[in-house]
């Protein structure tokens, strides 16, 4: 397969199984609603498509025998249950491994074979019923070509036999209005095989029709004609062109004809009566169908006004849930329209952020020569320059940005999935999915976030009597809360389970060594405490979590996002975790200030105030912290952090940056102004700094690092 | 086979004469500021600017545990495309001066006697001699992969006076 076209097809295909597993979630709430069912059903219909193109016979085999299931349940011969649900979400599973790997044959059969064994339990299953619903019994499960069909015709006339007893029934004739009925004559050419068609494949489609009759004819040898014809009725809801696509490739020696505005075939009498006038190998003549079919259509018109009336009954009984359909409809049709976008590799983007980056860095080279050259026409082209590129690093910021979202779905899925698992019930809330994180920044959380969930299902949520013994409601809540705040994005996932006991962690960290027995800490602190590798709490180490791998690898993770994270917790109440995060990694805004000859940057964001100090007032000071609007407030002294012992000025500058609700003071030489750093690791040689968060270079092509400073305060406070 | 030529780039250090091959070398750059970083390695002098990305510099006489020199006009920086742990990463060496790019013939690339070697033969890749000269090809993966190198064995003692000590202090 051309790798261009198999990037696209997986691409095309995940998608798909996102969408699916989405409506499979829906449809878990509300096992009833039809659309979805549909929707499901065409879902693998294309995925089973798109397959067959790329010959994946193990993925097409296992979308065709879901179909089916679901084809069933559509047609109301089986009823949707939670083991189809959950070996639906399985096979999700399933394919997104097979479609992504390089081979199908890379995924392990063991696995294959035997989900594909249980999917077939689940098909004769589903067969038995129907079956055993029709009173009809079919052992056969392999069944010759002709016998398929002639088998299936007895089946379908038996089952309008059976239903004939409740003709008279409201709901039947309800359901005959809604059903056309369409005569099909298909009279193929001799070379009809060599023209690659599948006849059988054709009949097959028609046999999903839940009203079908297909009455084979052979015919006397004759060169031009193949040595088989059909004649077939078809009721259903569908429109002529929907029967047209089935017959697209044999158009020319097909005539499709609808012969009712009713389902003729319901009426035993109509079946009767094309049986009698069947003949061994020639078509039924024009007349007597028409007479046949006449004679009922007086039947139609008589129970007209009944079927009016019933129909306004159903609908006024059924009223509630037209509406539910309605709402899980738009929000189908409002999700379509969000992923309506042009794709967009990501490594354009990436590309696209780098020249942006490139071009912030060279903006910064000319404004210090148009500076050097006092040259006014230079300086107000810079200026204009500036405003452009200010527009174009936003704009190419907000391509970068993709909504929470998208992450969000796998949640649903490890939460249904999880909370199953261990007998808890969960339900899953998001709110603010629409707020917006760079690409990047998405792709590292979902795995910090999984961790969190995880926790809060397994450690968090109680078991349902615990929660009803505490008068809770029997149904744990996991929410998760995203929102902007200045240039952050908060993420927050708060459980009302059963919270952390600050005791408990206080008592395992002492065990551990970590603390000093008598070590006095604040909640918060012992909340941090967490947040140590090896550090786990759960009392049964389980498949799920407590493996103490969990909470230090998030914490890591977020930190390399440059963002935080915080556990608060209430015994019983439950546990928040916030994480919060940067709108966006590259670009930050900074002031650029100097110490001897070494420039900083210090990030906007965290900058409260700044001004002036007489270095002589520091001299005296002995415990590291000056008086300042009002409060005493400990100082770092810069030159001393970077080693730098050379001449101090008499007057320093100082700013205050705040970190959570703590102010430090930073002390260095001078400020030199504002600059918009682009971002740039320093690489894996300087793993180790501690209050460095990475470099950016300036416009006389020099480096300038950045200063972590919550770290710096964390570090010094 | 017998004739095949590859292009190596020599250089100098203290009194010796190295040479590394050209397939690594990125560039020869001439000193210039170096941004100090705090907290590293002393023999991490700081980062500048390479082609826009940031390049970490390495004080390679000070790594090779050679005693430290005052920069000069001479003093070069050598961009290296090194090979560590399968990922390719970009380092600046300090060097005292670069000399010629010569071509050296495979075969007459000699082994480095284990024996009363002056050298630590882990880093040295084979030796030449020219004009009177032995030059030493160092395994230049090699040699930055490990913290520490002891390139030449009998000056392991020697004190090495190092100016950026002072920022390990804090």
């Amino acid at each position: 397969m051309l790798e261009q076209f198999r990037q696209r097809f997986i691409e095309e295909v995940v998608d798909l199984l996102n969408k699916l597993e989405k409506s499979l979630l829906t449809l878990e709430k509300n096992m009833s609603n039809k659309d979805l069912i549909t929707e499901v059903f065409r879902i693998m219909h294309t995925i089973k498509g798109s397959a067959g193109m790329y010959d994946l016979k193990v993925t097409v085999e296992i979308t065709h025998k879901l179909e089916s299931v679901y084809a069933s349940i559509r047609d109301q011969k089986a009823n949707l249950n939670r083991d189809i649900l959950s070996i639906s979400f399985q096979s999700i599973d399933l394919l997104r491994r097979l479609v992504t790997s390089q081979n199908e044959k890379s995924v392990d059969n063991k696995l294959i074979n035997e989900f594909i064994n249980n999917l077939d339990d689940l098909v004769i299953e589903l067969e038995h019923k129907k079956d055993t619903e029709n009173k009809q019994d079919i052992d056969n499960q392999i069944i010759d070509f002709f016998d398929d069909i002639e088998t299936e015709d007895h089946k379908n006339i038996s089952t309008n036999n059976n239903e004939d007893g409740n003709d008279n029934s409201d709901n039947l004739i309800h359901l005959d209005s809604k059903c056309h009925t369409y005569y099909i004559q298909f009279l193929p050419e001799s070379n009809i095989n060599t023209r690659g068609i599948n006849i059988k494949a054709i009949l097959d489609d028609l046999q999903n029709f839940e009203y079908h009759k297909i009455i084979p004819h052979s015919r006397l040898h004759e060169d031009s004609k193949f040595f088989m014809f059909w004649e077939i009725f078809i009721a259903t809801e569908k429109n002529k062109t929907e029967l047209e696509d089935i017959f697209l490739f044999v158009a020319d020696e097909t005539k499709i004809e609808k012969i009712s505005e009713i389902n003729l075939l319901k009426i035993s009498d109509f079946n009767e009566e094309i049986e009698k006038n069947l003949s061994e190998n020639q078509l039924i003549s024009k007349n007597i169908l028409k007479n046949i079919t006449e004679q009922y259509l007086k039947y139609n018109t008589n129970n007209q006004t009944d079927i009016q009336e019933n129909e306004l009954l159903n609908r006024q009984q059924q009223k509630p849930e037209p509406e539910k359909i309605d709402i899980v409809n738009q929000q189908i049709a409002i999700s379509e329209q969000k992923t309506s976008s042009i794709k967009v590799a990501s490594e354009k983007l990436d590309e696209l952020m780098n020249l942006v980056s490139e071009l912030v860095t060279t903006k910064a080279e000319l404004d210090l020569y148009a500076d050097q050259n006092e040259d006014e026409t230079l300086n107000s082209i810079s200026e204009k320059i500036e405003k452009i590129i200010k527009k174009l690093r936003e704009n190419a910021l907000n391509i970068r940005l993709i909504p929470i979202e998208s992450v969000i779905l796998r949640f649903e899925r490890l939460v249904r999935d999880l909370s199953f698992e261990l007998g808890k019930q969960v339900d899953f809330l998001a709110e603010g999915t629409e707020t917006e994180l760079d690409k990047n920044i998405i792709d590292n959380l979902s795995i910090p976030l999984m961790h969190i969930i995880r926790n809060a299902i397994d450690h968090g949520i109680e078991t349902e009597e615990r929660r009803l013994k505490l008068g809770k409601t029997p149904k744990g809540v996991i929410r998760l809360v995203a929102f902007y705040s200045g240039s952050n994005v908060f993420i927050q996932v708060r459980d009302d389970g059963a919270g952390i006991n600050p005791t408990e962690i206080r008592n395992k960290a002492i065990e551990r060594n970590l603390i000093a027995a008598d070590q006095q800490l604040s909640n918060k602190e012992v909340y941090d405490l967490l947040f140590l590798p090896g550090f786990s709490t759960a009392k049964n180490i389980t498949d799920i979590s407590g493996r103490g791998v969990g909470m230090d690898v998030v914490k890591k993770t977020i930190i390399d996002l440059r963002g935080e994270i915080d556990i608060d917790s209430e015994v019983n109440l439950g546990t928040s975790v916030t994480i919060k995060l940067p709108l966006t990694l590259s670009i930050v805004d900074t002031l650029l200030v100097n110490i001897a000859n070494s420039k900083l940057l210090i990030p906007l964001s965290n900058v409260d105030s700044c001004g002036q100090i007489l270095h002589s007032k520091l001299v005296n000071q002995t415990n590291q912290r000056i008086a300042a609007q009002g409060e005493l407030i400990p100082y770092i002294y810069l030159r001393e952090k970077f080693g730098i012992y050379e001449e101090t000025p008499e007057y320093e500058s100082i700013i205050f940056v705040k970190y959570k609700d703590k102010k430090v003071a930073l002390i260095f030489d001078s400020i030199e102004g504002e600059h918009q750093a682009v971002l740039k690791s320093l690489g894996d040689v300087f793993v180790k700094q501690e209050f460095i968060s990475g470099g950016s270079i300036l416009g006389d092509g020099t480096v300038a690092l950045i200063l972590d400073t919550n770290k710096l305060i964390k570090q010094f406070s | 086979m017998i004739n095949e030529k590859d292009s190596y780039l020599s250089f100098k250090l203290a009194d010796e004469t190295f040479a590394i091959s050209v397939k690594k070398v990125l560039e020869v750059l001439q000193m210039q500021k170096i941004t100090k970083v705090p907290q590293t390695q002393s023999y991490v002098r700081g980062v500048i600017n390479f082609r826009g990305e940031i390049l970490p510099v390495i004080d390679t006489r000070i790594k090779f545990n050679m005693p430290a020199i005052q920069d000069n006009a001479r003093t070069i920086i050598i961009v290296l495309d090194l090979n560590i742990k399968s990922k390719n990463v970009k380092v600046g060496a300090i060097a005292d001066a670069v000399k010629d790019v010569i071509d050296i013939k495979t075969i007459d690339i000699k082994d480095v006697p284990e024996m009363g070697s002056r050298y630590n033969t882990d880093f040295i890749y084979g030796m030449i001699r020219q004009d009177e000269e032995f030059i030493m090809i160092l395994d230049i993966d090699k040699v930055f992969s490990v913290e520490e190198v002891n390139l030449i064995n009998q000056n392991n003692d020697a004190e090495v006076i190092i100016d950026l000590d002072k920022e390990d202090d804090f």
